[in-house]
């Protein structure tokens, strides 16, 4: 009853939604609970109000930025995307991609009759014009690094495009080829916007700024109706839109200045807003008020807070160093004392809803600082004596607080010093992941490992191999150790959820990065609000899915 | 007079806005990273970034950028922002000064009236219950920094405070934003920008007027029997303004180029805002403009006050 009357109060009808795996789905809130549990009857009006910044673009392959995602997962699909359970599911593609033998060549297969919000069609050729010849050149990182020839292309070691691995073998196949087997590619591609497309006719009569014309398309569930800049911006829904059930019917952002502010929280207070992140010194407030507030801890998917250490340089050359600083840090105090218990203690690589991930395992079991005071002794500094004063490099904000923790906690458990150089993000990022890899950089700096999708294969690859792609760590595997974790990434099920879980905690126990905790944020959501994952790196690609009770 | 004045005073402000351009170029120059990657904790590849500083020309040397630069931004023309690409920095200052300056206004005219208001009402009534009143408003004005007004304002009136279980106030205002000046989203901030200037231009009307009050001038116009409210508008007002007058205009550029917290907390899409999303983003274009611009109403307002000076006070000539 309750999916038909869904189907209905959304209009869901209309909108051809070929490839929702499970009809019932549409009628769903998150966490699998029905709306009518909740007590509650739709709104005739599915109008959600939300907060953002000014994007500064607003097409699929944007610059990273809070904005600039949320806009694209309201107004763009991908092959796949994320449902409200933060599952994989096809997006454009009609179902998951045929894999060759030996794991390397990807066909995927999408729908018939995809358009563009103009009514214009679009299929595989404009899939590869988006990938290749527009997105991936400009944006090819450390993520893509399995895709075949983006290790030349970001080298430079050839400037054609036609290197990398993507072609149409029809308008309605596409094929992928990978340098490692990868099970993990719908994930990777409902997470790396450079695989989305964008519309090849406004880009030939446009160029890179057809995303601000007012003819803009969209091929995802909205178009953006209205952006007055620095202001407001209101998305209504696609009528060509063909994908997993998006249950809103208008959704308003309301642009500040800065949208993790306080200024969002007290429009959420005054009831102008649905859904707000409070700020850090309005976490305690919220917390102890969290049924006023509705509020709950929303994890990214993966955004790790690490130092990273410079091995190359002594005494950070010696590995019980490394794990003495490891050990000697108190994750639970800088979360209650810093981040106000939102930010979630992690001890290895792998966290969350990896595979991979176990919440109790830990490179050292049972060991703290007594454990630290022992390894520092052993390596000749006992008490800290003759240790040198170390250069950390701190992001600055909040992360120079965690700094000056570490520095305490260092000081009083091993005896050691180090001094804090704290950098806004420009001069940081200049200092630590620009910088030469062969220059001497420092010895430790603030680090934040991150993926777009939910799969550990970046962060156990070019954030180790070679020495440290964006974070320049100069450690390099022990022997056999690489091996065995390229074979592991390769493997489906849970044989390798076990591999990766001890490549994790052997490449922990080196510590060439140590992670203390990992990213989140206290969401506050007005209780009339249902569904969507609790996920914040794509929380808005989870906002499709969320519903509007009468209130 | 005036025009040699106004002749004066644009060749003085020549080496004085070289001045703030070449310094704030020089800043941006020293200052470490790039201006793209300002936000965010993850670095934008290296391909990217070399075409984006290419298409804004900062693979240039520093001297061109700087000659280029100063000539474009002599005709109006500060480029594109760096980060709402496709929108000219002209256009997003189009935008937003318009909403400040009627914010401004409005925020000045009601400091102005009320400002010189009480401050008279103070004077006149010196050492009465009146005087203590407005004295102890007007520092209460001063006292409470504008943005602090803002966010009490704010919570009072939009969200409402809880006091032992009881909700006192709320939704009473929005917290902000822009519908125009005749809607209620700019009471706010206009209250909260209005209250410094209000409590400051009290105490000085009611200082000044208190210094004319007892001048020998003011003695004869009372013996010669004329009504006391003649006194204080031809004899003691008009002299008393001078003073008034000067800060009056400084806080009226204040006003223009020091909203920039109160239009974050009530999330105004003015200057003020504008001039912090560009600071804390690096978009040098945009900063460079709002530097400029307030340096230009600072010199703008300052001339309005001179000028206005040589009708309050015949005796004063510019040389």
């Amino acid at each position: 009853m309750l999916q038909a009357t869904g189907v209905a109060a959304l209009g869901l009808a209309a909108y051809g939604v070929t490839g929702c795996e499970d009809e019932d789905e549409r009628g769903e809130t998150g966490d699998g609970e029905l709306a009518e549990e909740r007590g509650g009857e739709l709104a005739e009006e599915q109008t959600l109000r939300i907060f953002s910044n000014e994007p500064t673009e607003i097409g699929p392959g944007a610059t990273p930025g809070a904005a600039n995602s949320f806009t694209r997962a309201f107004l763009f699909n991908g092959l796949y995307v994320y449902d409200k359970d933060l599952k994989v599911v096809p997006g454009d593609a009609e179902g998951f991609p045929e894999s060759s033998s030996d794991g390397l060549r990807h066909r995927i297969k999408l729908r018939s009759g995809l358009k563009w919000s103009d009514g214009r069609g679009y299929g595989a050729e404009d899939y590869v014009f988006s990938v290749r010849d527009v997105q991936l050149v400009e944006i090819a990182n450390l993520s893509d690094f399995f895709i075949k020839g983006v290790e030349e292309f970001v080298s430079g070691e050839t400037d054609d495009p036609g290197v990398l691995g993507v072609r149409a073998l029809d308008d309605e196949t596409l094929e992928i080829e990978t340098t490692i087997p990868a099970p993990f590619l719908p994930a990777y591609l409902a997470g790396s916007y450079a695989w989305w497309p964008i519309p090849r006719h406004k880009w030939e009569q446009y160029g890179p700024e057809w995303s601000l014309q007012d003819d803009r398309v969209s091929n995802g569930p909205y178009v953006l109706d209205t952006w007055a800049h620095n202001q407001h911006m209101v998305f209504v829904r696609n009528p060509e839109y063909q994908g997993p059930a998006a249950n809103l019917d208008r959704v308003e952002a309301t642009i500040f200045a800065d949208m993790f502010g306080p200024a969002p929280l007290a429009a959420f207070e005054a009831g102008e807003l649905d859904l707000a992140i409070a700020a850090p010194d309005d976490i305690e407030r919220v917390l102890a008020n969290s049924d006023e507030f509705n509020s709950t801890i929303v994890g990214s998917l993966i955004d790790l807070n690490c130092i990273v250490l410079n091995t190359n340089k002594p005494p950070l050359d010696d590995v019980r160093v490394r794990q003495a600083l490891y050990l000697a840090i108190d994750r639970e105090a800088i979360d209650t004392n810093i981040w106000k218990g939102v930010n979630q203690p992690i001890y290895k690589f792998i966290n969350g809803e990896q595979p991979g991930a176990d919440p109790d395992a830990r490179p050292f079991p049972g060991d703290g600082p007594e454990k630290a005071r022992e390894l520092l002794s052993e390596a000749g500094y006992p008490g800290g004596d003759g240790f040198p004063k170390l250069e950390y490099i701190s992001y600055g904000g909040g992360y120079e607080v965690v700094a000056q923790a570490i520095q305490q906690m260092w000081r009083e458990e091993l005896g050691i010093d180090i001094r804090i150089q704290a950098l806004d993000a420009a001069a940081w990022v200049a200092a630590v992941v620009e910088v030469d890899p062969d220059a001497d950089w420092g010895d430790l700096a603030d680090a934040f490992p991150n993926q777009i999708f939910l799969d550990p294969v970046v962060l156990l690859g070019p954030l180790f191999d070679g020495g440290g792609r964006d974070y320049h760590h100069h450690w390099q595997y022990p022997p056999g150790l690489k091996e065995r974790k390229d074979r592991a990434l390769a493997v489906t099920g849970d044989e390798r959820h076990r591999e990766l879980l001890e490549i994790d905690l052997a490449i922990a126990r080196e510590m060439p990065l140590i992670p203390y905790d990992r990213l989140r944020e206290l969401l506050a959501r007005k209780p009339y609000i249902v569904g969507g994952h609790q996920s914040n790196g794509y929380a808005w690609q989870q906002a499709r899915y969320y519903q509007i009770l009468k209130h | 007079m005036i025009l040699r004045l106004l002749i004066r005073r644009f060749l003085e402000a020549i080496p004085v806005l070289f001045v703030i351009y070449s310094v704030t170029f020089l800043l941006f120059q020293l200052t470490p990273g790039s201006p793209f990657q300002a936000e965010g904790r993850q670095a934008i590849p290296p391909r990217a970034l070399e075409k984006i500083e290419e298409h804004y020309g900062l693979d240039n040397p520093w001297y061109e950028q700087y000659a280029r630069y100063g000539w474009n931004a002599l005709r109006g023309d500060f480029g594109p922002s760096y980060y709402q690409p496709g929108r000219d920095t002209a256009e997003i200052i189009g935008d937003a000064l318009p909403i400040t300056l009627q914010l401004a206004a409005l925020a000045f005219a009601l400091a102005f009236v009320f400002g010189l208001s009480l401050g008279v009402l103070s004077a006149v009534k010196q050492n009465t219950a009146l005087d203590y009143f407005v004295t102890a408003t007007a520092i209460a004005g001063i006292s409470v920094p504008s943005y602090v007004m803002a966010s009490f304002l704010v919570a009072i009136l939009a969200v409402g405070v809880s006091l032992g279980g009881t909700t006192i106030g709320g939704q009473l205002l929005p917290t902000g934003g822009w519908d125009g000046l005749l809607s209620t989203r700019v009471i706010i901030p206009v209250i909260a920008l209005a209250s410094y200037p209000t409590g400051e231009l009290a105490r000085f009307t009611r200082a000044s007027m208190l210094e004319v009050i007892n001048q020998d001038y003011v003695r004869t116009a009372r013996a010669k029997g004329l009504r006391e409210t003649a006194v204080v508008r031809r004899h003691i007002l008009r002299n008393a303004l001078i003073p008034v007058i000067t800060v009056a205009g400084f806080e009226a550029s204040f006003l223009i180029a020091g909203s920039f917290f109160v239009e974050a907390i009530t999330n105004v899409p003015g200057m003020g805002r504008v001039a912090v999303t560009a600071l804390v983003q690096r978009d040098h274009p945009l900063i460079m403009a709002t530097v400029l611009l307030f340096a230009v109403v600072v010199l703008v307002v300052n001339l309005l006050v001179d000028v206005l000076y040589l009708f309050l006070d015949p005796r004063i000539r510019y040389r």
